[in-house]
């Protein structure tokens, strides 16, 4: 998908002025921030599974080479075949040639954040495909054309209104005024048709595992079974993070996953899919392919950013961040929002492309408070500014090294110093400063009191 | 150089084979009556079910689509201990499951007490389908196979005699929030989840 962040500004202010959307962030603390507190409660061992899960993805990251071919091997064991996609385009290519030479068609999609990381959806239809988002909240963006603004529910911006009109224009049937459980029957209805008709599955995974050569998919609705069930043909694509050694392994971070995202204890379904059907299976694909997606992914493992590989997709720093409380997740202009999108945008589409994504937090902490596996996120936003200030992506850098340059000549600094303050307090009215020339946008949210009648230094000199 | 070797260099150059294999933490060890931790989970998981013996099996099914104004049609899986199940008001179908299935009939390899969830798995003799496209799914689980941890599940899988192409750790029906995060039951799957613990 294509970025929009480097309109990151423009899109904050958009979002703060819409309405419909505050209303819909309102209903996220309710939701998720609740529901994970209450199950982490009956969760005593959380904080020790934590950092065992921290340890856990450590080792495996330091190990990675040896995990990603044990895998492989064991896909192929089992009668699958792994494609390894060095970036996005390359993934997407894969895919849709997977698709064509067999003559498929009608593709069904469960949910995948990869998939939207590299644009599949854009491709497949380009090369004539006729692609259906099965899951729910993706089906509903897919009708509204617009990008996922949260990773876990990727409609959470849309009223039940706006989805009646997108059902009525899309169905044949008027389902304007229509209630939620009406939609969500609606959407059963039609998807059933799509389901029986699929000639392709498409899913993510939320692990892979080693020992197996298994995928792990971890839903509520059903719709990734059944798009990997039914047609002909399974792709799953997941980024070469994902790997894990064993089903224990997995049994950890399943545990913490659910609870930080949704607040559930095991989602309705989680599913291990293992190579294409076997010969006296009464039903299941015939074929099975795994796609491991690097897009940049490698390069992250040396330098600062390598625990960022740590992540689960949970969506819990999301759901606490007060920036994306207060901005939801379009404005941050591609697919992964919030502070592990404040993170993953820049690493991902290059800082040119998102520099303000990293300024869009307070550092207050919450983020990685809440996360299952201990990413130091506040640590990476910071890393990340200065990155963007020595690349010479940071507005009022000018005026960075001009204060800079002072600082080291205290008694420079003082001389300036008295004169602009002696300036500003013949400027003050009433205690407090009136809008100065070139401050326009930082002063549009704070007041600036008038400063004091002497500096502090003076007042010490004057002391002694 | 294949895009998998050049993939595979940049990974070697960040990946040391140093850092050690944690400790996982213990699995839980639930404590009291694995069957009424079961029970309670699953109620939890918004699945009803209830207790019967081998013999009232047939009529308990009967009384469950009666009760929930189902047509008396069924779609059994074969595996053992099912094939030969049967109540003559009941219409039996062992064919593929479509957008008629009301509901259907299969069993579990295990309950995990933990979490209150069934595991399945694919087979010769089974449709993962019947999992997914019924309205109403019941399943038949020998109190016997109650584990008490998802950890319990693997060691069960692993004694099969092959890998099954799908396994299916079920916790309750199938739910969206995605419509205003409201919790709707029945979104692709299941509506309803009974499970028919026989001893
Ligand atoms: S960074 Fe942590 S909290 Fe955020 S989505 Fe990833 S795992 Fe979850």
């Amino acid at each position: 998908m294509k970025s929009t962040s480097v309109h990151f500004h423009a899109n904050a202010r958009a979002a703060l002025n819409d309405p419909v959307l505050q209303d819909a962030l309102k209903r996220l603390k309710a939701g998720f921030v609740v529901k994970r507190r209450e199950a982490l409660e009956g969760l005593p061992d959380f904080p020790a599974m934590r950092e065992a899960a921290s340890a856990l993805k450590k080792h495996i990251l330091d190990h990675l080479d040896i995990y990603l071919e044990q895998y492989e091997a064991a896909v192929r064991r089992q009668g699958g075949e792994v494609h390894w996609a060095e970036d996005a385009e390359q993934a997407r290519r894969i895919v849709a040639d997977l698709c064509q030479r067999q003559g498929l068609r009608r593709v069904l999609k469960g949910k995948t954040m990869v998939g939207e990381e590299v644009g599949l959806n854009e491709e497949l239809e380009a090369a004539g495909l006729e692609v259906v988002e099965t899951d729910l909240g993706e089906y509903i963006i897919q009708l509204a054309k617009e990008p996922p603004s949260h990773i876990i529910a990727p409609a959470i911006h849309k009223t039940r209104g706006q989805v009646g009109e997108l059902f009525s224009n899309a169905h044949d049937n008027d389902m304007s005024g229509a209630n939620a459980p009406e939609l969500v029957a609606e959407a059963r209805r039609v998807m059933r048709r799509h389901f029986l008709a699929g000639e392709v599955g498409i899913t993510g995974a939320n692990f892979l595992i080693a020992e197996t050569g298994s995928n792990i998919i971890v839903t509520n609705e059903g719709n990734g079974d059944l798009s990997a069930t039914l047609p002909k043909m399974h792709i799953v694509v997941a980024g070469i993070e994902k790997v894990v050694p064993t089903l224990e392994d997995a049994t950890l971070l399943l545990r913490i996953l659910a609870r930080s995202a949704t607040g559930q204890r095991m989602t309705s379904y989680t599913t291990l899919h293992t190579g294409p059907k076997r010969t006296s299976d009464r039903d299941g694909p015939n074929a099975y392919h795994v796609v491991l997606v690097d897009n940049g992914r490698s390069r992250m493992l040396t330098g600062p950013y390598r625990d960022m590989l740590h992540c689960i997709r949970c969506g819990a720093c999301l759901n606490h961040c007060p920036v994306y409380g207060a901005i939801g997740g379009h404005a941050y202009g591609w697919v992964y929002p919030g502070p592990m999108g404040s993170v993953l945008t820049p690493l991902i589409t290059g800082l040119d492309q998102a520099a303000s994504l990293p300024q869009a937090s307070s550092l207050c902490g919450r983020c990685e408070a809440v996360c299952p596996v201990a990413i130091p996120l506040p640590r990476m936003l910071r890393e990340l500014r200065f990155d963007g200030f020595d690349q010479g992506h940071v507005s009022g850098r000018g005026l960075l090294r001009t204060w800079a340059f002072l600082a080291c000549r205290p008694r420079l600094y003082r001389r300036i110093s008295s004169l602009l303050l002696a300036a500003a307090r013949g400027l003050a009215r009433r205690g407090w400063l009136p809008a100065l020339p070139g401050t326009g946008a930082w002063r549009r949210a704070r007041d600036l009191p008038a400063p004091a009648a002497q500096s502090f230094s003076d007042w010490w000199r004057r002391r002694q | 150089m294949t895009s998998r070797d050049r993939i595979l260099e940049r990974i070697r150059a960040g990946a040391h084979h140093q850092v050690p294999r944690p400790r996982l933490p213990e699995a839980p060890a639930p404590e009291g009556d694995l069957l009424e931790l079961l029970q309670d989970n699953l109620t939890l998981a918004a699945a009803s079910h209830q207790r019967c013996s081998t013999q009232e099996l047939p009529a308990a099914v009967a009384a469950y689509l009666q009760r929930n104004q189902l047509p008396a049609k069924l779609w059994v899986s074969d595996e053992a201990g099912l094939v030969d199940f049967h109540h003559p008001d009941i219409e039996l179908h062992h064919e593929s499951p479509g957008a008629e299935t009301s509901a259907a009939l299969t069993g579990a390899l295990a309950g995990i007490a933990e979490t209150g969830s069934l595991v399945l798995h694919s087979g010769a003799d089974r449709r993962t389908a019947l999992n997914f496209l019924a309205d109403h799914h019941l399943v038949v689980l020998p109190v016997r196979s109650v584990v008490a941890c998802i950890e319990d599940a693997w060691p069960l899988l692993r004694e099969l005699p092959d890998w099954p192409r799908t396994v299916n750790i079920i916790t309750g029906p199938s739910r969206t929030a995605d419509i205003e995060q409201t919790i709707q039951m029945g979104a692709h799957g299941p509506r309803s989840l009974h499970i028919l613990l026989v001893h």
